[in-house]
């Protein structure tokens, strides 16, 4: 029913299943996402900031210590659930994200994630606001704002915007 | 070891298959002037379990998330959910724009069949029945 599920994955699977290194895993065949890219997404959905993966180790087979520009490091671990938890090591008073979450850190999590992974910077999302389903403006920690919208296109674009004079 | 690996392949079946789910609904979900015919649903289940612009992380991290929003969604048509319709549709857009943040510029035409059929699987979403029979 699903032609060619495993094919893309085999390297990964193996390398999860058999503890491989994260050299053999970052040699990713041309066109796959990298290995420090995938732990960054990772960090970044979780809603932790990370601008460049410069570091990663892997204690065991499912544990990844990852160092991120600027100078933050976390923790990436595949539970005995098989559930992806991020841990930041930098700040241990974080709790492992994302637990239970209301809808408002949901949201706010969510729009940090697609600000980042569109390459700004927004520490954290304190403020949003939903101007359809198909733009919202967020406020971040700095202060600095980004509208999110869809273009006609169907991309999302994430635009800094100027406070107006 | 065995029992690992078979963890994670139905861990990942199961990821891949919540994801192929979207990915059918929002082929069967294209523009209305656009014959269902045009679509070949095997391409795109295709397209989108094997898509190399997603790594495997982030697929696992995609599905909970995923999974997260349709068990709320189960919750509110079960008559004992949290949150208002108004406000799962405000995390449907989010995860949409996440998945698209995450393949744009790798694949655009993924990009333009989830934006064709983004509205038409929400109103299956909201539908109590046509939730059912996703």
């Amino acid at each position: 029913m699903i032609p060619g599920i495993w094919k893309p994955l085999t390297s990964t699977l193996i390398a999860l299943a058999f503890g491989s290194t994260v050299c053999a895993q970052t040699d990713q065949p041309s066109g796959e996402v990298a290995l420090e890219d995938d732990l960054r997404a990772v960090i970044i959905l979780a809603g932790y900031p990370c601008a460049r993966v410069s570091k990663v180790t892997q204690p065991s087979s499912n544990d990844y210590h990852v160092s991120c520009v600027p100078d933050r490091q976390y923790r990436v671990q595949i539970s005995e659930e098989e559930r992806v938890l991020v841990e930041s090591l930098s700040d241990p008073s974080l709790p492992a994200s994302p637990g239970d979450e209301s809808h408002d850190a949901f949201m706010k999590r969510k729009l940090f994630s697609i600000v980042n992974l569109a390459g700004h910077r927004c520490p954290s999302v304190v403020t949003y606001e939903r101007r359809g389903p198909r733009d919202s403006l967020v406020t971040c920690e700095d202060q600095t704002m980004y509208r999110i919208h869809v273009t006609p296109e169907g991309r999302i674009a994430v635009d800094r915007q100027t406070l107006d004079k | 070891m065995g029992n690992r690996l078979e963890g994670l392949r139905s861990t990942i079946a199961l990821t891949l298959l919540v994801l192929a789910l979207t990915g059918i609904a929002v082929a069967q979900q294209s523009g209305p002037s656009e014959p269902e015919d045009d679509f070949d649903l095997d391409s795109v289940i295709s397209r989108v379990t094997s898509s190399k612009a997603i790594g495997f992380f982030t697929k696992l991290s995609l599905k909970r998330d995923i999974d997260g929003f349709l068990a709320d969604v189960k919750k509110y048509h079960a008559g004992r959910g949290e949150l208002t319709l108004d406000q799962l549709r405000e995390q449907y857009d989010a995860l949409v724009h996440n998945l698209v943040t995450l393949v744009q510029d790798k694949d655009d035409e993924l990009v333009k069949s989830i934006d064709d059929g983004r509205d038409k699987l929400w109103a299956m979403l909201a539908d109590e029945k046509k939730f059912a029979t996703l």
